[in-house]
């Protein structure tokens, strides 16, 4: 599995100031092989998303599309503006079929004609499934990242289409869980920032507004519950961040290799890195990162990172606690606030200095 | 000299041998098609084996895939999607297709197009209304008029409409030479469920008032949708023969960045 188009974005944006990773979103490296010229061994954990899961995506999709999108249109018609019976469906996934290397251009070729054809006043499809949208990362012109919204809703009212997802995980009283949903939100979050970098090119950008709609499963089965419209400035916030980094990333990469063709994989010590707690939820050079890293305060794991500064030896920690002379004032009050939270849970200096060890 | 252009003339003569029994055997395999079709037809049902296996009529040769799809089109009268053709495939005939054959299967339909070896008819995709493009995987035959292979923006909804209508007729009427009659009746409940009216009940086949349901949208809808299917293919007549068939070229708009550094990472 490659790191590109909005996972690689939605990666990008969970952690801003690694620009490893973006390096790698920038690359489109495929992380297992990316793994292994960087540490010389296979990736020893699981990789990549649950069969099952995927199955299950698989199934929802499935039955929302068939028969003309009869379950799309079903649950998107009222909430647009539109007779679901008279709405007009555009499956790309049935036009264009085939590997994204030659599907991509011609999906995001008829998804343009059709925003071409609503700005001229033309009519045009109510519902667009898999449509291709680009979001530029740079100025050149192949500096871009390929977004794919699940489907896109014309939304009668606005003018504009209104880029929606298909999740199969369960809505319970309206509310999924935290987590999955803030992996969709950003996902919206670059289809937003893409579909208005495409109807920038005709004129519409002013139309489309930070939202987007979710349509996901009840705990019934396959049947879809009522879709979610939701605003998301955040979201969108944040994958703007992450095209900022991808751009930063780009420039720094070409300095690297001013003098020398290099792969990303001998660049990697030279690249700023951010470990976080995330990582180890999501980077395949988590570990690797954080045995780099060993015996500075970020391997605690965020808050002592925090308290300590990401960057502070354990040694010198353990140093300070004791009795080595503070050097700065920052040392100072950090042995008083760490002799302070010892004793509230039972610990004395020596028993945090073996905690430490 | 003399040898070379001998030489040559053989190698020429075998290639137009080689055509001519390449055009024999489509023509005999649809031929076969045909009689087994009509035997498949004529045959009593045969009785249930001991097993439990299935009464599926006994298979004499493996049919070319092309074939067999041109057959489902004819069944099915209308433009079908891959998925709807496998599935028809596997509950009428008892051919299993793997998806990606499909896709093989239009590159050679093209290729044999552009060919020196016509073929009396084609496998052929749908075409959008306004600029014709191809629905890769809507299928049509090639001997329907044009305006049966136009793809107008209600289109989406009479396809399914005409898939259903036939499917229920099919299953009411062929089940028992079905090669599997249950998934027949599943297929054909599956595409009812979207009708208006109808609730999926397990084990509830109402196949002839499904097919009425169908046919009397049908009569309401299908004309508005006939005329604009008739306005889209005066214009696309106007296209290539091999255009009108397999849909306009469209270039893609600029190089793809691809997996590895080379595409992506380098300032252009």
């Amino acid at each position: 599995m490659t790191l590109s188009s909005t996972r690689g974005l939605v990666r990008v944006s969970k952690n801003p100031d690694c620009h490893l990773q973006a390096a790698m979103a920038l690359e489109r490296v495929r992380e297992p092989e990316f793994y292994r010229s960087v540490t010389g061994t296979e990736y020893p954990g699981e990789y990549g998303e649950r069969v099952s899961a995927r199955r299950r995506g698989a199934k929802f999709e499935a039955s929302l599309r068939q028969n003309n999108a009869a379950g799309l249109r079903q649950v998107l018609g009222p909430l647009f503006g539109w007779d679901l019976d008279s709405m007009a469906v555009r499956d790309f996934g049935e036009e264009v079929p085939g590997p994204p290397t030659t599907m991509r251009t011609l999906r995001l070729t008829r998804t343009r004609r059709i925003l071409g054809d609503l700005a001229a006043g033309r009519e045009v499809p109510q519902l667009l499934i898999q449509p291709q949208l680009a979001l530029p990362t740079g100025s050149g012109p192949r500096q871009l990242e390929f977004v794919s919204p699940d489907f896109m809703v014309l939304d009668s009212a606005a003018g504009i289409y209104v880029p929606g997802e298909e999740k199969s995980f369960i809505l319970r009283d309206n509310v999924a869980e935290p987590g999955d949903l803030d992996l969709t939100r950003r996902q919206a979050g670059a289809q937003i920032l893409a579909l208005r970098a495409e109807s920038r090119l005709v004129g519409l950008a002013d139309r489309v507004a930070n939202r987007a709609v979710f349509v996901m499963a009840t705990p019934y089965g396959m049947k879809p519950a009522p879709p979610v419209v939701e605003q998301l400035d955040a979201a969108v916030y944040e994958i703007e961040r992450a095209v900022a980094t991808i751009a930063t990333v780009r420039e720094e990469l070409a300095m690297l290799r001013s003098t020398g063709d290099a792969p990303l994989e001998f660049l990697v010590d030279e690249i700023p890195t951010h470990l976080q707690e995330e990582c180890h939820r999501t980077c395949i050079l988590a570990a690797y990162c954080e045995a780099r890293q060993a015996d500075s305060a970020v391997v605690l794991g965020d808050g002592a990172a925090d308290l300590l500064g990401a960057d502070m030896r354990l040694d010198r920690v353990r140093a300070l606690l004791q009795g080595a002379p503070p050097a700065t004032a920052e040392e100072r009050e950090l042995v008083a606030r760490l002799t302070v939270a010892g004793r509230a849970l039972g610990l004395e200096p020596d028993d945090l200095v073996r905690e430490l060890a | 000299m003399d040898s070379t252009e001998d030489l040559t003339d053989t190698v020429e003569g075998l290639k137009a041998q080689r055509e001519e029994l390449l055009r024999a055997r489509e023509q005999i395999e649809m031929v076969l098609t045909r009689i087994d079709t009509q035997l498949d037809q004529l045959a009593p049902p045969a009785p249930a084996e001991e097993h439990g296996e299935p009464s599926s009529p006994a298979r004499s040769r493996p049919r070319p895939l092309r074939l067999m799809v041109l057959d489902g089109l004819d069944d099915l009268g209308w433009m079908t999607f891959s998925r709807q053709m496998m599935l028809y495939l596997r509950a009428r005939y008892g051919r299993d297709v793997s998806p990606t054959r499909f896709s093989s299967l239009a590159k050679d339909e093209i290729a044999a197009f552009t060919s020196k070896r016509p073929r009396s008819v084609y496998l052929c995709h749908g075409l959008v209304h306004d600029r014709g493009e191809a629905v890769k995987r809507l299928w049509g035959r090639s001997d329907w008029p044009l305006e049966q292979r136009v793809v107008a923006p209600t289109t989406g909804r009479i396809q399914h409409l005409k898939l259903t209508e036939r499917l229920c007729e099919i299953a009411r009427t062929a089940g028992d030479t079905a090669a599997d009659s249950e998934m027949l009746r599943f297929l054909a409940a599956d595409h009812a469920k979207d009708l208006p009216g109808v609730k999926a009940r397990r084990g509830v086949f109402e196949l002839e008032r499904w097919q009425d349901i169908a046919l009397e949208l049908l009569e309401e809808l299908e004309p508005r949708d006939r005329e604009r299917r008739e306005e889209a293919a005066e214009r696309l007549a106007r296209l290539p023969e091999e255009q009108q068939l397999f849909g306009v070229p469209e270039g893609p708009l600029f190089p793809l960045p691809t997996p590895g550094r080379a595409a992506g990472g380098r300032p252009s």
